[in-house]
C-alpha cells in the first residue's frame, strides 16, 4: 500500500518536476539494523532494538533528551515528598493514538503491569503501591527511599488501562513463548510522536506521525519504516543503493566505504555500555572448565582473584582495539560508563598488559601450567563479538590457559543466562540501564537473589559482602558527597577483586544520507522526533 | 542406457590361462579406451591434474600448510588483515594474505577443503549406496515394491535437493540436544546431502536394470539357483555401473557446493570449524571493505574445484558412451 503510493508519488513526481516528488519522499526515514523487534508489547523486554521502536509509540511519565537529562513527559512535574514517596503530577489534555483520554488511572495500570515483566524489576521492582490522588495526579511509593525514581520512570511505557483490558492485553506476553500471541504483541496504543501503521515481525514496521502528538518534536519524518537486515554486507548494500535511508549499526569496516560514498557520511558516538568477561565468582566447581588433559576440574579456579588479574593482565586490550574495533572503541577500566552518573575518569584505568606477571599470578593460584575453560560468546549483538571473543583465545594460550571459544545466537545465549545462569566465563555488554552506575552496582554486581530484586542481571554470580553493603547503602543515600564516596569505594573494590574483565567501550556508528540531521542518543536508539530530512 | 550395446561383464574372469603380471596390466591400461580418450584431451588432464593437487593439499595439510590457524596459540592479532604478498604491507608469512584473527587464508584453504573435500566424498557415498540398492531392488523385483519406492523418488524429486538438505538438517538439527549439536553437526551435513540426492542413482540403477533382467546370463544365473541379491549385485550391479559413475562423480561437485551453501546459510558445519563455505561465509562480511582476499581466495578454491570435478565428470561421460566414441 505504502510502497505503491510512494512509487506512484515518486512516478507523479518525475512527470510534475521535482518539487512534487520532493514532498511526497522527502519526510519517509527508511532506517535498518542488525536486530529485528521482537514485540510491540513495552513491557515485555528490555531489548534495546525493541525499546528503540517502542520508545516513539508510547511515552514514559518521564522523558530522557539527546543529552540523557531528565525531561517532562507525560508527567509535567515531579516531587519528593520526603521518605518513601514521591509525587507525579500528569499532563492534561493527553489523548492516546486510539482517542482514549490520558489520567492518572493508565499510570497506576502500566506499572503493575510492567511489575509482572521481569525485564523491569530494576525499574519498577521496588515500587509498592501507586495512588490515584485524582485524575492527573499520582503518588508512587517505594520500599526504600530511592532517589534515582523519577529516571527510572524514564523506562516505564504507559498503556492505555481501557484499551488493554478490551483486547484482552492485561497480562504481559512472555517473549517468545508458546500461545501468548497477546493482541499487544503486534498491535499498540500509546501516546507517542509516532503511531503503530503496519506491523509484519521480523520483515518491517511501519510508523506514521501522530496528529494530534501532545508535545513539540523538531523532527519533520511523516512516515518511518523500520527493516532488519542480518547480514552486514547486505545492510552496507541497502545503504548504497538507496533502498535504506539510515543503518543504525553499520559494520566497522565499512565506514570507510560509506564515508567516501557520495551522498552518504557517517556518525559516531560512544555507546552506554561496558564490553567486559565475566568470570565465575562463587560457584565451589566451576561450569566447563577442565585440566590439561582434558579431564573435568572439580575446583572453580575462577573464583581466585589472582587467576581472574591474570587473565585481566594477559589480554591485551589495545590490540583488540586497535585491530578487532578498527579504533572505534575506548579501553575500559572501571563499571562505570563514561557520561553516566558516578563515574570518574581517575578511577577509569585498565589493568596493564604483562604477560609475565599473568603467569607469576597463575602459578601463585596453583595452576602454573595453566587449565582449559570454555568461553560462551554471543555471536551477534556486540558490535565484532565473536572476533572479541576469537581474539582473547590466543591471548590466554599464552598463560597457559586454553579456552575453547564456544559461539552461540544471541536467543541461545540469553537462555543460558536467564535459565540458569549456566555459565562460568562469557563476553556480555553491560550498562545502567537508567544512566546511573547505581544500576550497576545493584543489577550486575551485587550478589544474585532474584527473589528481592538485586543483581539479577549478575550472570558470573560475583559476590563481595562489602560491596553488598555499599551497594545497599548508595539505594537510599541522598547526600551527594556520600554517594561520591559511596560509587569510588565500590568501582575500586569491583576493580580490586576484578568483578568482570572490562574490555572496552563500543561506539555507536550510523551511516546515513547527507541531507538528514540527526543526533544519535547514547542509548543507541534512533531519536525520529529530532530527525530532519532536507 | 548404455548397457545395450556392450558385452555383458560375467564375473570371476575366466580360469584358463595365467594372470597376467602387474606391467602387463599396466600396459592394458595405458591402452585401453578410457585411458587413450583420456590422454588425448588436454582439458581433462589439467582438470584431473588440479583435482589430484587440491585432494593432496587437502589430506596432507597438516604438514604442508604453512601455518595452523586453528592452533590458538599460533596466532596473532598483530598478523591480522595482511594482503596476500604481492600486494605493499604484506608478510612474506602468508601468501594469501590473513583474516580478521591472524589466520593465513592460504592454510585456512587448506585445512577448509579437507572438510569439504571428506563431506562431499562421504554425501555423495551415501546417496550411491542408498540409490544403488534401492535401485536394483525396485527394478528388480518390481511391483509393489518398485511402485512404492518411485513413488517415494518422485516426492522427493519435486523438492529442489538443497530445500531437502535444509529440511533434513533442521529436523536433525531440533531432535538432537543442543550440547550434542556442534558435535553431530559435520555428521548431519552429510545425511542431509546424501539423502538429498539418492533418488537420481536409484532411478538410474532402476532403469538399466530392468533391462538388463531380461537378459539370457541373468535367466542363466536364476537357473543356476542363485540368489535375488547375489544376482542383484553380482550380475546386474556390474553392468549398469558406468553411468553411476558418471553421476557419483558430478555429484562430488554438488555435494561440494552443497555444503558450501548451508554452510553459507548458517545451516552446515558449525562456523568455528573450517570449511569452504565457513570461510566464504565468514569473507563475505568484508566484501565492502577492501579486504578481498579473505573472501576472493576461498571462492575460487571452491570455483575450481567444482568446475574440475564437473570437466571430469562430462568426460568420463562420454568416454564411457560407445555412442560417443
Amino acid at each position: 500500500m505504502n510502497i505503491k503510493q510512494l512509487i506512484a508519488g515518486t512516478a507523479v513526481g518525475c512527470v510534475l518536476g521535482l518539487a512534487v516528488a520532493g514532498a511526497a519522499q522527502a519526510q519517509t526515514l527508511r532506517y535498518a539494523a542488525a536486530a529485528p523487534v521482537l514485540t510491540m508489547d513495552p513491557h515485555a523486554t528490555n531489548d534495546f532494538v525493541s525499546q528503540m521502536v517502542i520508545s516513539q509509540i508510547y511515552d514514559p511519565l518521564v522523558a530522557v533528551n539527546a543529552d540523557l537529562e531528565l525531561v517532562s513527559g507525560l508527567a509535567e512535574s515531579w516531587e519528593h515528598l520526603g521518605g518513601l514517596k514521591w509525587r507525579f503530577t500528569l499532563r492534561q489534555g493527553v489523548k492516546f493514538h486510539g482517542g482514549q483520554d490520558f489520567s492518572a488511572e493508565d499510570v497506576a495500570f502500566s506499572i503493575e503491569r510492567a511489575k509482572t515483566s521481569r525485564f523491569f524489576t530494576a525499574f519498577v521492582g521496588k515500587i509498592s503501591s501507586v495512588d490515584i490522588i485524582d485524575s492527573h495526579t499520582v503518588e508512587i511509593t517505594t520500599d526504600d527511599p530511592d532517589p534515582l525514581l523519577p529516571r527510572k520512570m524514564s523506562n516505564a511505557f504507559i498503556m492505555s488501562k481501557s484499551w488493554a483490558e478490551e483486547n484482552g492485553a492485561d497480562e504481559v506476553p512472555d517473549l517468545g513463548a508458546e500461545g501468548s500471541e497477546v493482541f499487544s504483541v503486534r498491535n499498540a496504543n500509546g501516546t507517542g510522536l509516532y503511531m503503530l501503521q503496519e506491523r509484519e515481525p521480523s520483515v518491517r514496521t511501519v510508523l506514521a506521525r501522530n496528529p494530534n502528538y501532545w508535545g513539540e518534536a523538531t523532527g519533520n519524518v511523516q512516515e518511518a519504516i523500520y527493516t532488519p537486515i542480518g547480514s552486514g554486507p547486505t545492510r552496507v548494500a541497502a545503504l548504497l543503493s538507496g533502498e535504506i535511508d539510515l543503518v543504525a549499526d553499520l559494520p566497522l569496516q565499512d565506514i570507510p566505504r560509506v564515508d567516501g560514498a557520495d551522498g552518504l557520511m557517517v556518525q559516531q558516538r560512544p555507546q552506554l555500555i561496558n564490553i567486559q568477561l565475566e568470570l565465575d565468582g562463587s560457584r565451589d566447581v566451576a561450569l566447563d572448565v577442565w585440566d590439561k588433559d582434558g579431564n573435568v576440574l572439580t575446583v572453580n579456579p575462577l573464583k581466585d582473584v589472582r587467576v581472574r588479574k591474570a587473565f585481566a593482565q594477559a589480554i591485551n586490550v589495545d590490540l583488540i582495539v586497535d585491530r578487532v574495533m578498527r579504533g572505534n572503541a575506548a579501553v575500559a577500566g572501571s563499571a562505570a560508563v563514561p557520561g553516566t552518573g558516578g563515574y570518574y575518569a581517575d578511577l577509569d584505568d585498565h589493568w596493564a598488559y604483562d604477560v609475565e606477571a599473568a603467569k607469576g599470578l597463575l602459578a601463585e593460584a596453583g595452576y602454573p601450567d595453566g587449565f582449559q575453560v570454555q568461553l560462551n560468546c554471543p555471536l551477534e549483538r556486540y558490535v565484532n563479538a565473536e572476533d572479541i571473543c576469537k581474539a582473547v583465545a590466543p591471548m590466554l594460550a599464552q598463560i597457559g590457559v586454553d579456552v575453547r571459544v564456544k559461539g552461540m545466537v544471541w536467543p541461545e545465549f540469553a537462555k543460558l543466562l536467564v535459565n540458569g545462569p549456566d555459565s562460568s566465563f562469557h563476553l556480555i555488554g553491560a550498562g545502567p540501564n537508567g544512566q546511573d552506575t547505581q544500576d550497576t552496582f545493584v543489577d550486575t554486581m551485587m550478589t544474585r537473589v532474584p527473589d528481592i530484586k538485586q543483581g539479577f542481571f549478575n550472570w558470573a554470580l560475583w559476590s563481595n559482602d562489602e560491596f553488598d553493603e555499599i551497594a545497599t547503602e548508595i539505594q537510599q543515600t541522598f547526600d551527594e558527597a556520600r554517594r561520591e564516596e559511596l560509587y569510588r569505594r565500590g568501582l575500586t573494590l569491583g576493580r580490586e577483586n576484578v568483578h568482570a574483565i572490562y574490555l572496552h567501550r563500543q561506539v555507536i556508528t550510523w551511516g546515513l544520507r547527507d541531507n538528514i540531521t540527526a543526533t544519535i542518543r547514547p542509548d543507541a536508539t534512533v531519536p525520529l522526533e529530532t530527525v530532519v530530512i532536507q | 542406457m548404455t548397457a545395450k550395446t556392450r558385452q555383458p561383464v560375467l564375473t570371476a574372469a575366466g580360469p584358463a590361462g595365467d594372470a597376467p603380471g602387474w606391467q602387463a596390466r599396466l600396459a592394458r591400461l595405458y591402452d585401453s579406451d578410457i585411458c587413450y580418450s583420456f590422454r588425448h584431451a588436454p582439458l581433462v588432464v589439467a582438470a584431473a591434474l588440479l583435482f589430484l593437487l587440491m585432494i593432496f593439499a587437502a589430506v596432507f595439510a597438516p604438514w604442508l600448510a604453512p601455518t595452523n590457524p586453528y592452533d590458538l596459540k599460533t596466532l596473532n592479532l598483530l598478523d591480522s588483515l595482511l594482503p596476500p604478498i604481492w600486494v605493499e604491507g604484506s608478510d612474506p608469512r602468508f601468501l594469501l594474505g590473513t583474516d580478521s584473527q591472524g589466520g593465513g587464508i592460504l592454510s585456512l584453504i587448506m585445512y577448509g577443503a579437507r572438510v569439504s573435500l571428506t563431506v562431499g566424498a562421504l554425501a555423495v557415498s551415501v546417496s550411491v549406496s542408498l540409490g544403488i540398492t534401492l535401485g536394483l531392488v525396485s527394478g528388480y523385483i518390481g511391483g509393489k515394491i518398485d511402485a512404492v519406492i518411485m513413488r517415494i523418488a518422485d516426492i522427493q524429486l519435486t523438492f529442489p535437493s538443497l530445500l531437502m538438505a535444509l529440511l533434513i538438517g533442521g529436523i536433525t538439527g531440533s531432535v538432537l540436544p543442543d550440547r550434542l549439536q556442534a558435535q553431530f553437526a559435520i555428521p548431519v551435513v552429510i545425511l542431509a546431502l546424501g539423502v538429498s540426492h539418492w533418488p537420481h542413482f536409484a532411478r538410474l540403477v532402476r532403469g538399466g536394470t530392468i533391462v538388463e533382467k531380461e537378459k539370457d546370463y541373468i535367466a542363466a544365473a536364476r537357473l543356476i539357483g542363485r540368489s535375488p541379491f547375489a544376482i542383484m549385485f553380482r550380475q546386474v550391479l556390474p553392468n549398469v555401473l558406468n553411468p553411476v559413475l558418471v553421476l557419483a562423480t558430478l555429484d562430488v561437485a554438488f555435494a561440494v557446493m552443497g555444503e558450501a551453501t548451508l554452510s553459507f546459510l548458517g545451516f552446515g558445519v558449525p562456523p568455528t570449524q573450517p570449511s569452504l563455505g565457513t570461510l566464504i561465509r565468514n569473507g563475505y562480511a568484508f566484501l565492502f571493505s577492501g579486504e578481498w582476499w579473505i573472501v576472493i581466495f576461498p571462492s575460487l578454491t571452491l570455483v575450481i574445484l567444482v568446475v574440475a570435478v564437473n570437466i571430469i565428470g562430462d568426460w568420463l561421460r562420454d568416454a564411457l558412451n560407445p555412442k560417443l566414441r
